[in-house]
């Protein structure tokens, strides 16, 4: 896909190609592998500088497994993930911490993402230590006061311990403590989901304003469309390991070309009772990733699918500028 | 508030208050009714009190781990008897639930007995409530799944729990509730844990149910679009108390009170992005916590409107506004009309 999308003249700061995360099952009393559960299978994409891609998928369709496998917190199979013009994937133990410096990630749960014996003085000031980014106690302490800040945190906080706090304050100090190495990337996975509505927005409005302060590219991680499109420049649709559709956020949620994200639009429910729309409610559940259907993943749930589409995986297909749809049928949407 | 009790109310709840031991006040005088045939949702952040509403109108509050409630929680049984459910022995409460009340909870796993078929799980709900024969339950059961649009209904009854899916599991509850054919469903968050195309067919098989049977729905959630989506009427909580309620035409249309309206422009929704120019407007500050209410009006701290010495001194009182159907709980709502409009 990178040579299609080579209309950008800056080099992308993330190229993921042909991804490939698969799990091994392994069965018998000398357990050897039987087959595998294939999480990530044959993902393209580029996250560019200050961009912010929208990973869009419902559980089990391997969105969090690539967010992983990209900062090798996971290992991958196959494939290649090139960040500023280094293979991730080839990195050595030294060179990977280096990496990490730059590339960052925020959890779901910020209840079990912060340990809950530290204060929060000491959970900022660990990255800082281990990336040697401070100078005593003083300067870690300063550049702490500054992370607290940049989250809208005061310096009461320093002293405090995680179950002290709410959960939309922890997730602020999940934030920071990212934020802590001066990353240029950050894979945030759900980090919205867990918070109560009200606080929800408080997060939400907080990520979009470090995104513009400090430069950040963004993987946004979330099965809340209606969120990802508020917060992502584009939007990547993944289903049982593989891309269905990406392209520019407003479009991807304006006119779906995927019949799968079309489906996942039409499923969120709209606070508006006077608006009615037709919904499409997909029958069945997600086949089993170990087992998947051939050709088009999605074939068994899809309300367009024909005797062709179990036959070749489609490929991704330009649908427009900046837009690619893996999906056969181009006569439906 | 609502006195007028016809014929058509099958569940009256009047000033109910929960205190748990330790004196975390959950609820704090709650008062509504839910008429035959009508889907009421309870919507509210955590910690407002919605799912101790759906408990204690179960009998569900263990009073013997010192749990205080106090008010009156009326339900009209399938024999037209009324009950007042906070009298009840356990025994006599056995008997109301799944006969004339039955709730489902957010996660299947918890309430499903992980050693037994679901067929037989589903039987045994049956024969507890009604003096059926094995084949005849086993027949109702098997129809009950069915019912949920469940794919192989044959096949589910020889299931264990474990070998379904999250969204089965729910259909699976949903279908031995509704097995005794209640008049009334406490639905608490039971599509939260489910994904949206999963959650849409669950809700799109729960209306279509409803409007078969006629049951009444109390529908128990935090997420605004479901509520849009399914309920007739809706109630607002916060901090233990109802602070808005009415049609959910008149709540989405025009919220009154400050609170639910905040919560309206807070959620993100398709088509508002930041190219649109639309920010999202979060509300300062945190949910309050049960331990500790603020004084006055619950939302004042919260609250851009609020007025010192007003709002945080005296608690305002749910007022008919509008049609008189739609109540809302704010000393400023009167003025707050014309800033709105």
């Amino acid at each position: 896909m990178s040579a299609a999308e080579s209309g950008t003249v800056e080099e992308p700061l993330l190229q993921v190609e042909r991804l490939r995360t698969w799990f091994p099952i392994r069965r018998g009393v000398i357990p050897r592998p039987v087959g595998a559960v294939k999480a990530v299978d044959d993902v393209s994409f580029t996250v560019h500088r200050r961009e912010v891609l929208g990973l869009a998928g419902e559980s089990g369709s391997g969105k969090t497994t690539i967010g992983r496998s990209i900062l090798r917190l996971i290992e991958p199979t196959d494939g290649r993930v090139v960040f500023g013009g280094a293979d991730v994937t080839a990195l050595g133990r030294h060179e990977l911490r280096l990496f990490r410096r730059k590339a960052q990630i925020v959890f779901q749960d910020p209840f079990a993402a912060l340990d809950p014996v530290m204060t929060i003085e000491e959970i900022l000031g660990e990255p800082l230590q281990v990336q040697g980014l401070a100078k005593g106690r003083q300067e870690r302490r300063d550049r702490v006061v500054r992370l607290l800040e940049s989250v809208s945190l005061s310096t009461d906080f320093l002293s405090r311990r995680p179950h002290e706090m709410s959960g939309g304050q922890r997730q602020r100090i999940v934030i920071a403590r990212a934020l802590a190495v001066e990353p240029e990337f950050i894979v945030a996975d759900e980090p919205v989901s867990a918070l109560d509505v009200s606080i929800q927005a408080q997060i939400i409005n907080l990520l979009q304003d470090l995104r513009d302060r400090f430069k950040l590219a963004m993987l946004f991680i979330s099965h809340d469309i209606a969120v990802m499109e508020y917060l992502s420049d584009r939007i990547a649709v993944i289903y049982l390991g593989r891309l269905m559709e990406i392209g520019p956020a407003t479009e991807i949620c304006r006119a779906p070309k995927h019949p799968y994200t079309l489906a996942l639009l039409s499923a969120v429910p709209d606070p508006d009772p006077s608006r009615r729309r037709t919904r499409i409610v997909l029958e069945g559940d997600v086949p089993n990733p170990a087992d998947p259907p051939s050709g088009c993943v999605f074939r068994t749930r899809c309300p367009y699918a024909l005797p062709a589409c179990a036959g070749e995986r489609p490929a991704l297909r330009p649908v427009g500028p900046d837009r690619f749809v893996a999906c056969i049928r181009d006569d439906v949407l | 508030m609502e006195d007028d009790f016809d014929q058509d109310v099958l569940l009256d709840v009047r000033r109910l208050s929960v205190t748990f031991a330790g004196g975390v006040r959950a609820l704090r005088g709650v008062s509504f009714q839910v008429r035959a045939g009508e889907v009421v949702a309870l919507v509210g952040e955590s910690g407002s009190g919605k799912s101790t509403s759906g408990l204690a109108v179960m009998g569900l509050i263990e009073r013997d781990r010192g749990a205080e409630v106090s008010g009156e929680i009326r339900l009209r049984g399938k024999d037209g008897d009324e009950k007042e459910i906070t009298g009840l022995s356990e025994r006599e409460l056995r008997a109301l639930r799944g006969n004339d009340v039955a709730m489902i909870f957010q996660e299947p796993m918890s309430s499903l007995n992980p050693i037994y078929a679901i067929g037989s799980q589903i039987c045994e709900a049956i024969r507890i409530h009604r003096s059926v024969s094995r084949a005849e339950a086993a027949r109702d059961a098997r129809e009950a799944l069915d019912l949920l649009g469940i794919p192989n209904p044959d096949r589910c009854m020889v299931s264990y729990p474990h070998q379904l899916s999250g969204g089965m599991r729910q259909r699976v509850m949903i279908a031995m509730a509704l097995a005794c054919r209640p008049r009334m469903l406490i639905a608490d968050e039971p599509t939260t844990a489910l994904d949206v195309t999963i959650q849409a067919q669950i809700i799109a098989h729960l209306k279509r149910l409803q409007r078969q049977t006629g049951m009444a729905i109390l529908f128990i959630t935090h997420n605004l679009g479901l509520v849009a989506e399914i309920a007739d009427r809706a109630m607002v909580m916060y901090a233990g108390e109802i602070v808005e309620s009415g049609p959910v035409a008149d709540i989405f249309g025009a919220p009154r009170m400050p609170y639910t309206r905040a919560l309206l422009q807070s959620l993100p929704r398709l088509g508002v992005t930041r190219a649109s120019g639309t920010r999202i407007e979060a509300i300062p500050g945190n949910v309050p916590s049960s331990a500790r209410w603020p004084s006055g009006c619950a939302f004042h701290p919260r609250c851009r409107y609020v007025v010192a010495g007003r709002c945080d001194a005296s608690e305002p009182m749910l007022e008919a506004c509008d049609t008189g159907r739609h109540r809302v709980r704010c000393l400023r709502w009167r003025e707050l009309e014309k800033v709105a409009s």
